[in-house]
Order: C-alpha cells, then structure tokens, then sequence
C-alpha cells in the first residue's frame, strides 16, 4: 500500500492538536519502536513548559525528563512488556481495542510533581501489525496500589490486568490483590507497630512479616511501608 | 424531518478513501473507552451517524456501551427542544457552514467548536448538553477539501445556559464567538464575534460609560466607538441594549 508518511503524521499531529482540546486533556504523540517524543499538545506545553513538534527539534526532551524519578526504572520495564502484548495483539487481530494506564507523577512548569493517569493507546500500525505511534493523553484521575499499572485488552473481555512487579507480567487482579495476611500486617503497621511488634502481635516470625512487607511493597509499587498505608487507607482496605 | 447534521450542499467528486476507516474508528474508539467519553462521527459521504458511547454520565441517554448507530430518538429529541426557533437545527447548519470554508483562514483546519444545547428524552426529561465539534477527516482531492467526517464529543453541560458558541483556533490560542443570525434575510448565517466585542457588550451591561468601557479594553475613545458601530452592524441591530438582549440569548453573558 502507497502511504506518504509525512502527511499520515502531519494529520495525526493535527488530530492529536484537536482531541486534547476535545479531552480537555494534555496529549504527546511518541514514536512506539523508541519512545521519541514527536508532538506535545498545547495543553501538555501549559501543564510541563515542555514544547515538542516535528518543525521545532531544538527543545528536543525525553520522557525521563518529566516523569519523577521513582517511576522511570518501574516504567521502563512496563513499557517493554506492553509492547509485547501490543505486538502480539495486533499481530492475532489488527484492529483489537487495546490501552494501557499508567499512574505516574508528571514534572510541572513549576517543577512540582503531580500524580496523574497516562492513556496510553497504540495508533497507525504498520504493516508486520505493530503499533508505529503512541498517544498518551493525561487524565488528572489516579489510581493507587497494584492498580497503578493496567492493561485494557479486548481479548480479556474488557477487564483489566495489572502489572505484577513480581512476576514481571501483566496479571488478572486475583493474582496481585493483597493476602488477608499482608492486610492484617497494614493494619499494625497503621497502628505505629514495626516488624519485630507486629511478630509477636500475629505470633509469626518477623522474617515472615518482612517477606509479606516485601510482597506488600511488590504489589503495591512502593518502597515504604508510610506509602503502602496511605493507599490500602485510599482503598478503605484497613 | 431534515437531519440537519447532513450537508446536502457537499459534492463529492469521487468517493473518498476508506482503507483505513476501520482503524480510525478504533482508535478514537479505545479513546473513548480508555477516559470514558461519547462522541459520534459524522460521515457527510455515506450519509451515517456512528455513536460510541462509554461515558457513564450518558447512559440515561444512550444506554448500553459501545458502537452502535446514532438513534433517530437522540436527533428528534435534541432538535424538537426549541421548535419554536429552531436554535439547535440553525447551530448544527452553522456548524457545517463552517466546517466547509476558511472560517479562521490561511486553511486552518485546527479549531474546536463548541455549544450547549438541550435534550429531550425519557418521559420529557430535559438535559443540557455540551458538543465539541472537529473536523476529523477532509477529504484530499486535487479540486478541493471537504469536511468528510465531523467528530462530536458530548458530555454533560456545567451549565443551563443554552447556545455559548464558541470556536478555538488551537494554533493561536484564540477565542471566538460564533453569534447565529436571527434574521433569515441575512447573507450570511453567523458571526465571529471577538472577545473585544463581548467585552463591549458585558462592560455597557454593567452599566460602565463609553470611556469607561475604552479604557477597561485598552484603547481609546475614537476606536472603542468604531468597534461598537462595527459589533451593532455585524448584529443587526439598533442599539447596544438591542445587542445586549440579543447576545444573552445565545449565552455570551
């Protein structure tokens, strides 16, 4: 198929201009094989001080450049096993509905981070059934603990799954929701009880609550017990 | 009854270029499902109305998710609102009266247009809507460019206040107002208005005097009156209290 690809890009740039004043929300189209930034939305500019578009590649930034530091490494490896799934998708069924939804925080023009979700959608493919381009559009709704990470999928009849640190996988939620005893350990360390008093409150051995704080710290995507209490208190959990 | 959302005035020299309308639909489709929103797209060839609906605020209305065609229930609902001008039939003509020529020049195609307008449904309750309108696909022909497929979000109205008009030039960062002409007599459907000219318009119905008014703008004397001779021209009407009753109704101020 003859495809001037200059012009297919120049009305994506176009479209993804209008959609972000329809959404109301920032978008940035990238290039899905390297991640390249190629056009940010007006509104992505007035959100980040961050102007990308193919006729001014001076301003040239990266992703890394306004996503908190905590979230790049996580995101890296999310992105490499979307791409998977997004490549194997499109190769089984080339128009198969198909986002992910990252909850990351976002550098603002003022240097300040704020929490929001990222829609990522794979748009124009190529021929070998790849994703060519990504839209991410920023959504200000977030989700917390293993919800985070989420991958919507046809094939999965419209239910989620979600990003399983440990496994390194998109999972169904029955795999990554929390035990009831990683919760009954929230619910002590919400009371101000470290390891060792939490051992002795469940009568357990402390290395088990540590190995359950680790798995807590897995599932949740966070590296202090402070964070993992918040969220399983957003979820009224505990 | 007419659909209005149909413009019978576009010829299209040759059939315009489908391939890729299965992956266009799925892409705005999984946008809408990934920050549950509704829109329909208009395809001003085949002559069809394609909802996708995913916002739950909407579901009184639309039912069930998903793609289906637009119901002949929603149109009849939304146009018989205001039979007695028929305000929403003469903002969706003028949306496609604008969609077909260079509204903003230099053959910007990267505005947003958008309104309020009133529903009709379920046992004669009434919602207010709001549309965004873009125009997703033209048409690429060596004669010239028509606005094949139009894209309509629709989400709930923060407000009551029907018409509020407006159309962004995305590239500028601008404002406009799109003021519908009342008279049929007149030559052309609708005015862009300025935000000088509303400014105008809400500063004279505070009661500000006409230096007042000259200086809140930021000009002088001599240009804030050509600017108001200029707005009661382009509105038709008589005096500045003529345009005020007539600019309200379409929920400028």
């Amino acid at each position: 198929m003859n495809r001037n690809h200059t012009a297919e890009l120049k009305e994506l740039i176009r479209l993804s201009a209008l959609l972000s004043e329809v959404y109301e929300h920032p978008q940035v189209i990238s290039n899905f094989a390297n991640d390249r930034i190629i056009y940010t939305s007006r509104r992505f500019t007035l959100m980040t001080g961050r102007e990308l578009n193919p006729e001014n590649t001076e301003q040239i930034f990266t992703y890394d450049d306004v996503i908190h530091p905590k979230d790049i490494k996580i995101l890296a490896e999310i992105n490499q096993n979307g791409k998977e799934i997004m490549t194997q998708t499109f190769k089984e069924k080339p128009f198969a509905k198909l986002f992910l939804t990252y909850n990351i925080k976002i550098k603002q023009a003022n240097n300040e981070y704020k929490p929001m979700k990222a829609v990522l959608k794979p748009i124009y493919f190529n021929a070998d059934g790849t994703p060519k381009y990504v839209a991410t559009t920023f959504v200000p709704v977030i989700q917390k603990g293993y919800r985070r990470f989420a991958l919507y999928t046809e094939s999965n009849s419209g239910n989620e799954l979600f990003y399983s640190s440990l496994r390194k996988k998109f999972v169904a939620h029955e795999t990554i929701e929390l035990k009831s005893i990683e919760i009954e350990i929230l619910k002590h360390a919400a009371k101000g009880h470290n390891s060792a008093q939490i051992a002795k409150k469940m009568d357990i051995k402390t290395d088990l609550v540590k190995y359950y704080k680790k798995s807590i710290y897995n599932k949740y995507h966070v590296s202090s017990m402070s964070e993992a209490v918040y969220i399983a208190l957003f979820y009224e959990l505990i | 009854m007419i659909n209005p959302f149909f413009d019978k005035t576009l010829h299209f020299t040759s059939p315009p270029d489908y391939r890729d309308h299965g992956l266009r639909m799925s892409n705005l489709e999984v946008g809408a499902i990934g920050m549950q929103l509704s829109f329909f797209l208009v395809d001003q060839y085949k002559r069809t109305i394609t909802l996708c609906s995913y916002n739950p605020d909407l579901a009184d209305i639309f039912g069930t998710t998903g793609v289906k065609p637009l119901g002949k229930e929603f149109i009849d609902g939304l146009l018989h609102t205001n039979n007695d001008d028929k305000f929403s039939t003469r903002v969706i003509e003028t949306v496609n009266e604008i969609l077909k020529g260079d509204v903003l020049g230099n053959n910007n195609r990267t505005y947003c247009l958008s309104f309020n307008l009133p529903i009709i449904y379920a046992n004669d309750t009434v919602r207010m809507l709001r549309f965004k309108v873009t125009p997703h696909k033209f048409t690429n022909t060596s004669e010239d460019e028509i606005p094949w497929l139009v894209y309509y979000d629709i989400r709930r109205a923060n407000t009551n206040q029907l018409g509020c008009f407006k159309i962004l030039d995305i590239n500028n960062a601008e404002e406009h107002f799109v003021y519908i002409n009342e008279d049929s007599t007149c030559t052309t459907k609708y005015e862009l208005l300025s935000k000088n000219d509303i400014e105008i318009i809400q500063l004279s119905s505070d009661g500000l005097t006409e230096p007042e008014i000259a200086e809140q703008i930021g000009t002088n004397m001599g240009h804030m009156k050509y600017m108001k001779t200029s707005l009661l021209l382009r509105l038709n009407v008589k005096s500045i209290s003529h345009a005020i009753a007539k600019v309200k109704k379409q929920g400028f101020i």
